[in-house]
C-alpha cells in the first residue's frame, strides 16, 4: 500500500533564464513500513525531495499524493496542520526547541495536537525508554551530547505516531557510536511502530541498513534499489 | 495553550540581560510617568480646591451685566430671596453672598489698587474656607467698625498690620467716591500671588450701606453637600431662575482661567503619557524584532514540525505581554512607594514659587495619584504592549519555514 506517491516531480531554479533542475520528473512511491536512503553527491536534489514530500517546499511541476490528497495544493493553515498531523521530521542539526526540556521536547508535538494529558505523559516516556534517555528526561538540549539531541529529536518526530518520517542526513553530525546507536533505534521503531522512514543520507552506514536505497543525480533518479540488510551487514 | 505560555516565559529568559534591560526601562518610564502624573494631579486638584474652596464655590449666581461691567450697582434681582431659597435646598451645604467692587486701599505709607469683596462673615466661613487662612490676626470682628481683613502680601506693601486703620475708597452708587476708613483686623495669605495683593474682604452690610444698596448682592456663591450633584442641581437653578438679569454658573463657566487651568493640566498629562507610551513602544519593537531575528530559525523549525501561525503570533504576543507586566508591576510598585513617600513629606518647589503661584500653586507640593490612575496606566501599558507586538509578530508569520531551517544549516 503506497503511503507516498510523487508523479511527475520537478523542482527548477530560474526557468525563465537559465533553468536548474534540483527535481527533474522524479517518480516514486512509498509504502507504508518502509526504512528507505535517498542518496547522491551533493546538489543532487536530496534534501529538495524531502522538502517537497513534507510540504516545506513547492515544487514547480507534478503532484505528491499521500492518501490520495495532493499537498502540494495545500496551502497556509492546512499544511502546517498537514504536516503536523502526518509527518515527523528530523533534522541534521537536531533542531530541538532550547527552552524545552527534553521530555517536553518529545512531548511538544502531542501537546499541539491536542493528546488527552494521561496519554501524552505515557506515550512521552515510551519513547524516552525506547531512545535510552530515561534518565535524562529533564536536561535542556544544551546539556545533552549530539547524538542524545538526535535521539531526542527521533522521539520527537515519533511520539505523536505519524504516517512517516522525514530525516535529512540524521546522522550527518554523529560520531560512529552515536550513528549506529541512533540507527538501531530509527530501525527498532519502524519495526515496531511500522512507520515509514525516508533519509537523506551520505552515511555509508546508513545505507547499508536501509532496505531501500534511491540514488538521484542532478535531479533525477537513476537508481532505486530494494536491498536485504542482512546480507549488507554480513559483506560488511 | 499552557505550552505556549511556559515557552514564552522561557524564551524571554534567554537573553536575560536584554529582557532586564526591557523591563528596567518600562520600569523607569511607568515610574516617571506616574510620578508626573502624580505632581500634576496634586497641582490640579489644589488648583481646583483653591478655586472652589476659597473663591468660587460650586455655583455662582449674579446679574450677567455684572460680568461685562463690574459694577457695584449691578445687583442680583431678589437676591436675598434667592438665597433664602437656595439655602432650603436640599442639595447645598451652604450659601453666602457677596457684593465685589474695585477701589484703591491707602495707608499712611502707600496706596494699592484692589478689589474689595463684601462678604457675610458668618455664612462666607460656612461656604469657603477664607477664614482657614487667616495667618494673624482675627477674622471680620464685629467689635470694630469697618472691619476688613488684607492678604500678607498687601499689607507689607501698604506697611500695615492688624489694628491699623486704611482707607478705601470706591465708587457709589450714583457714581460718587465713596471714602471710608476700615480697621485692619487679620492678615491672610494665599496661594495665588495676585489674590493675596489684589483681594480685600470687609463685612457685606458695611460696604452696601456705604454704597447705599443695603440688601443688595453682586453674587451669590453655593457650596454643595455632594460636588457629583453639581451638573443636575445646576441645571435645575438654570431652569428655575431663568431669566435674563440672572445667570446661574457652575465654577468651570463661571471662572474660565480655573477651567483652562485644569484644562491645560489634563492635556499635558495626555501627553506626557503618550510620549512614555511611545517610547515604551519603539522599545519593545526593537526588543522584539531582535529576539524574532535571532531565533529565525527556531521559528522555522516550529512551523516546520506543525506550529501553527496563530500559536506562533501568540507567543510573540504573550513574550512580549510577560515583558511588559513585570516591567509595568516594577514600575507601579515603584511609583507607588515614591508618591506614598512624596505624599507624607512633600516635593518643596520653592525655587519655583513666583511661577507657581501665578497658577494657584503653593511651593510644597503633596503628590497623590488616585487608584485608578494607576489602573489606567496599567491597562495602558500592557494594551500599547499587546498591540507594539503585532508587528513583531507578523513578522514572524512571514518567514518561510523552509528558508528559516535552510538559512544557518
Amino acid at each position: 500500500m503506497n503511503v507516498i506517491e510523487t508523479k511527475d516531480v520537478s523542482k527548477i531554479y530560474n526557468p525563465d533564464t537559465i533553468p536548474v533542475y534540483a527535481l527533474n520528473k522524479v517518480n516514486l512511491n512509498f509504502e507504508k513500513g518502509e526504512f528507505t536512503a535517498i542518496v547522491g553527491p551533493s546538489g543532487s536534489g536530496k534534501t529538495t525531495l524531502l522538502n517537497v514530500i513534507g510540504g516545506l517546499d513547492d515544487a514547480s511541476n507534478g503532484s505528491v499524493m499521500i492518501d490520495g490528497s495532493d499537498i502540494l495544493k495545500l496551502s497556509g493553515g492546512k499544511l502546517i496542520d498537514f504536516r503536523l498531523r502526518h509527518i515527523g521530521f528530523v533534522f541534521q542539526a537536531y533542531n530541538l526547541i532550547p527552552v524545552l526540556s527534553a521530555k517536553e521536547n518529545i512531548e511538544f508535538i502531542m501537546l499541539l495536537q491536542n493528546w488527552p494529558t494521561k496519554k501524552r505523559e505515557d506515550r512521552t516516556k515510551e519513547m524516552l525508554e525506547a531512545v535510552g534517555l530515561k534518565d535524562k528526561s529533564g536536561s535542556k538540549p544544551s546539556q545533552l551530547s549530539g547524538g542524545q539531541q538526535q535521539r531526542v529529536a527521533v522521539a520527537r518526530a515519533l511520539a505523536s505516531k505519524p504516517r512517516f518520517v522525514l530525516a535529512d542526513e540524521p546522522t550527518a553530525n554523529l560520531d560512529s557510536k552515536s550513528a549506529e546507536n541512533l540507527l538501531d533505534i530509527m530501525l527498532k521503531l519502524n519495526k515496531e511502530e511500522h512507520i515509514t522512514f525516508i533519509f537523506s543520507t551520505h552515511d555509508p552506514r546508513v545505507i547499508k541498513r536501509a532496505r531501500r536505497v534511491i540514488t538521484l543525480e542532478d535531479g533525477k533518479v537513476v537508481s532505486d534499489i530494494q536491498q536485504n540488510t542482512e546480507q549488507a551487514l554480513a559483506r560488511q | 495553550m499552557k505550552t505556549l505560555l511556559k515557552i514564552a516565559w522561557r524564551n524571554i529568559w534567554r537573553n536575560t540581560t536584554r529582557s532586564l534591560v526591557v523591563v528596567i526601562s518600562l520600569a523607569i518610564g511607568i515610574w516617571a510617568t506616574v510620578i508626573i502624573l502624580a505632581v500634576s494631579d496634586s497641582l490640579h486638584m489644589e488648583a481646583l480646591k483653591d478655586g472652589i474652596e476659597y473663591k468660587y464655590g460650586h455655583i455662582q449666581i449674579q446679574n450677567p451685566d455684572f460680568i461685562k461691567n463690574e459694577k457695584l450697582t449691578i445687583t442680583i434681582p431678589n437676591g436675598e430671596r434667592i438665597l433664602k431659597e437656595i439655602r432650603t435646598d436640599d442639595e447645598v451645604k451652604a450659601a453666602t453672598a457677596r457684593t465685589e467692587v474695585s477701589g484703591i486701599i491707602a495707608s499712611a505709607g502707600n496706596s494699592s489698587n484692589v478689589i474689595l469683596i463684601g462678604i457675610l462673615p458668618g455664612a462666607e466661613e460656612k461656604t469657603t474656607m477664607l477664614k482657614s487662612r487667616l495667618a494673624t490676626g482675627e477674622y471680620l470682628s464685629q467689635k470694630v467698625r469697618n472691619p476688613i481683613i488684607l492678604g500678607e502680601r498687601l499689607a507689607k506693601k501698604l506697611n500695615v498690620k492688624p489694628g491699623n486703620k486704611v482707607v478705601l475708597g470706591f465708587e457709589g452708587k450714583s457714581g460718587e467716591l465713596i471714602s471710608s476708613t476700615f480697621r485692619i483686623t487679620g492678615l491672610y495669605n494665599a496661594t495665588q500671588t495676585r489674590d493675596e495683593e489684589m483681594l480685600v474682604y470687609a463685612d457685606l452690610y458695611d460696604v452696601t450701606k456705604l454704597a447705599g444698596i443695603e440688601g443688595q448682592y453682586n453674587k451669590i456663591v453655593i457650596k454643595l453637600k455632594e460636588p457629583e450633584q453639581l451638573a443636575t442641581y445646576l441645571a435645575f437653578l438654570q431652569s428655575k431662575f431663568s431669566q435674563p438679569d440672572v445667570l446661574v454658573q457652575d465654577w468651570r463657566q463661571a471662572n474660565p482661567e480655573l477651567e483652562l487651568i485644569s484644562d491645560m493640566i489634563y492635556q499635558m498629562d495626555i501627553i506626557m503619557t503618550i510620549i512614555v507610551l511611545i517610547a515604551l513602544a519603539f522599545g519593545i519593537v526593537n526588543t522584539m524584532l531582535m529576539s524574532i531575528l535571532e531565533r529565525y530559525k527556531e521559528l522555522g523549525i516550529l512551523m516546520a514540525i506543525g506550529m501553527n501561525r496563530r500559536r506562533v503570533f501568540t507567543m510573540i504576543v504573550v513574550e512580549t505581554t510577560y515583558l511588559s507586566i513585570l516591567g509595568g508591576a516594577v514600575g507601579m510598585l515603584i511609583g507607588f512607594v515614591t508618591v506614598s513617600i512624596l505624599s507624607y513629606n512633600g516635593i518643596n518647589l520653592s525655587l519655583f514659587s513666583e511661577a507657581l503661584s501665578g497658577w494657584g500653586f503653593s511651593d510644597v507640593v503633596y503628590p497623590t495619584l488616585e487608584p485608578r490612575v494607576y489602573v489606567l496606566i496599567t491597562v495602558l501599558v500592557i494594551l500599547t504592549a499587546v498591540l507594539t507586538s503585532i508587528y513583531p509578530a507578523v513578522k514572524a508569520l512571514m518567514l518561510n519555514p523552509n528558508e528559516a531551517i535552510s538559512k544557518q544549516n
